[in-house]
């Protein structure tokens, strides 16, 4: 198991060369000038004189590729991904300042999307072909079929303007000065976590209040998706043998679904799982933009509409470390689920 | 006077399909005595396997038992609650099956497994549970037991996976053991060797042998008695010496030609001709006549009821007096 952790590992630094690779291409079809131009985007102070020469020496714009490449490589570890126009700030402070929102909702998201979504599987399956399994494949379709921000906007319309539970936004204003205050600590980033530490319960019960629609809201379109490959696999499971050998032993049917069956059908569903967990890292732009949460999916959203390229590229960088480190997760969680695949 | 641990009697076993139905088993009787081996023998697709499933009610969710009773120990296992079946698998009744590498669950460990249904049936706590499956592994000439109980079944191979699944069977220590063509998926060496094991823990537990297979090989060595199956009816039934000496029934006549001998000469085997009939569409009469040589116009249209013609040897076929003189002139038999 260690060993394969760590075989893993040692295959990281290899996919990210490659990525920064296709990032750094995707900087070079700018071409010199444009990329000059991009750069000098910068903070006013470095729009004097001989600015550009600066920037045409720092990121070595003149200098064959390898050289670019090795420099702009250098800045990036150094945490110099360039200047965003949208955020007014440097591009690693943009993300990092946005992240937390995005990852709060990310968070407070998986348990009710990923593992309820697996749970409606495994109960659609065992009622195959039953009433619960025919309305629970349904009810998830319907749900798939709803475009999100149309999805989004009744959850808005039904429980904001009509019953005034869930208002959209992340903090009420009265909160938002508490967690801007001096004395509030700030120590994750993650409101409904520094609440609780702050020991302020009614800043966490209001962040919780203002996370619970867009949660609903994804779990209710992702649903289907999990909940179908779920069930599948655990129909597929069902008919084989090691299935009828664990009920000639005499066990439950609860032991046989939950012990026996559950484990082997996850092997597919952890990818799945593992994708959504990621896209939901990565942000979700039509949700934090209906429930004006001030996360990365809007953040990119709103590069990409400017043109803002130092945005674009960190972002683009941001994720694909996202998803290296993702599927790492996913493929050491297959090593838990399976052990035929420890020994590979 | 023998004493009879289990008792099938007019078993029927329907599969309700979209297609249709398949009377996968029709009218099936037989019972196995305390201490004996039966074996059951036919093509694939002659409800032997669905038999066995039947007993244990473990048939899929289509197939559904419509007329019958399976009676063990006394008691109709068709009556009993779920749960009251339950204590009775893997504590009474156990079973082993074709491919110990589909059979066992890949991700939990063999002890595991085996452990399971220790703890079940006999409630005992989990290191006593891990000292008794060390026990059996150690019993089926698993080497290593201590070491191997912790690994999982893509580790062994395919002889020592059968080996556990044997393990687990027997476990309980169960009365009748149902195993369903366990030689079949593995080499011929290693089948000499799992058939041996279970006549040796057979001797040693007491316990009864259903033998399914569709090897008279298997037969010969294992069984006491053996019962034919064709298409979902049993077409003779006999003890081991009696069949193979005297074999009655046409289709038992062509499963015993289609294995080789040394001992007569053979220009070269002779299989049976034809296929096993589609199960939903079953000829009229007799279901072997398509394939019968001797086929009368009373086979094609009347189908014969399993009789006792000698002394504890039934079987089912209209010519059965007649045939008896061309088994002369054949020289069918006489294979023990």
């Amino acid at each position: 198991m260690v060993s394969y952790i760590i075989r893993r590992l040692l295959l990281l630094p290899l996919i990210l060369f490659g990525v920064s690779l296709i990032i750094f291409g995707m900087l070079e079809l700018l071409g010199p000038d444009k990329l000059v131009s991009v750069y000098i985007r910068g903070p006013e102070s470095e729009k004097v004189a001989g600015a550009a020469e600066r920037i045409i020496k720092k990121y070595g714009l003149d200098q064959p590729l390898p050289v670019k490449y090795a420099k702009w490589v250098g800045n990036i570890l150094k945490g110099d991904l360039g200047w965003s126009l949208v955020g007014k700030q440097p591009v690693l402070n943009a993300i990092l300042s946005r992240f937390p929102y995005t990852l709060e909702l990310a968070l407070w998201a998986i348990v009710p999307v990923v593992f309820v979504g697996i749970w409606l599987g495994v109960v659609s399956a065992i009622h195959h072909n039953r009433f619960l399994d025919h309305f629970l494949r349904v009810f998830a379709i319907v749900g798939w079929s709803f475009p999100d921000f149309v999805f989004g906007l009744f959850m808005i319309l039904i429980f904001y303007s009509k019953l005034g539970w869930f208002p959209p936004g992340y903090l009420s204003y009265e909160s938002e000065e508490i967690v801007r205050s001096a004395e509030f600590m700030k120590i994750t980033g993650l409101v409904t976590i520094d609440s609780l530490i702050n020991g302020r319960f009614d800043v966490f019960l209001d962040a919780l209040r203002h996370l619970i629609a867009p949660v609903i809201t994804l779990a209710y379109l992702w649903w289907a998706y999990i909940l179908r490959i779920t069930r599948s696999s655990m129909l597929e499971v069902l008919r084989k043998e090691y299935i009828r050998t664990a009920r000639s032993k005499g066990l439950p049917e609860d032991v046989v679904i939950h012990k026996h069956a559950k484990r082997n059908a996850l092997i597919p569903v952890a990818t799945v799982a593992g994708q959504m967990i990621i896209a939901l890292l990565a942000g979700t732009v039509i949700i934090e933009t209906v429930f004006n949460r001030p996360g990365l999916g809007r953040f990119m959203a709103t590069a990409a509409t400017q043109l803002d390229y130092m945005s674009i590229i960190g972002g683009a960088l941001f994720y694909s470390l996202l998803l290296v480190l993702g599927n790492l997760v996913v493929d050491v969680s297959y090593a838990i689920i399976d052990p035929r695949i420890r020994l590979k | 006077m023998k004493d009879v641990l289990l008792q099938v009697k007019n078993l029927k076993t329907y599969f309700f399909t979209e297609d249709g139905v398949v009377k996968a088993v029709d009218g099936v009787n037989f019972e196995v005595y305390r201490g004996e081996t039966l074996g059951l023998v036919g093509e694939s697709g002659c409800g032997k396997s669905v038999t066995s499933l039947s007993i244990l009610r473990l048939l899929d969710e289509k197939g559904r038992i419509v007329d019958g009773e399976i009676i063990f120990e006394g008691k109709n296992l068709l009556d009993l609650s779920e749960e009251e079946m339950r204590n009775i698998r893997g504590n009474d009744i156990a079973m082993i099956f074709q491919e110990p590498m589909v059979a066992l669950n890949p991700v939990y460990t063999v002890g595991d497994q085996i452990m399971e249904a220790i703890i079940l049936h006999q409630k005992v706590g989990k290191n006593e549970a891990r000292k008794k499956a060390i026990e059996m592994l150690r019993k089926v000439g698993i080497p290593e037991p201590e070491k191997r109980i912790d690994e999982y079944p893509h580790e062994l191979s395919g002889g020592m996976r059968q080996r556990a699944m044997i393990a687990m069977a027997l476990s309980c220590h169960p009365k009748l053991l149902i195993a369903d063509e366990p030689t079949t998926a593995l080499d011929v060496t290693i089948q000499a060797q799992i058939l041996e094991l279970m006549k040796e823990l057979q001797k040693e537990f007491g316990m009864s042998i259903i033998m399914i297979t569709h090897d008279l090989g298997v037969i010969a060595e294992m069984a006491d008695r053996v019962a034919v199956m064709y298409a979902g009816k049993i077409v003779e039934y006999a003890d081991v010496k009696t069949l193979f000496k005297d074999p009655k029934h046409p289709y038992t006549w062509g499963l015993m030609n289609s294995i080789p001998r040394l001992d007569v000469e053979q220009e070269k085997l002779k299989p049976i001709p034809g296929i096993v009939p589609d199960a939903l569409n079953f000829p009229p009469g007799c279901k072997f006549h398509p394939r019968c040589e001797f086929a009368t116009d009373r086979c094609r249209s009347e189908e014969p009821e399993i009789i006792e013609v000698e002394k504890d040897h039934l079987i089912a076929c209209w010519n059965w007096e007649e045939l008896e003189k061309v088994k002369k002139i054949r020289r069918i038999g006489d294979a023990v």
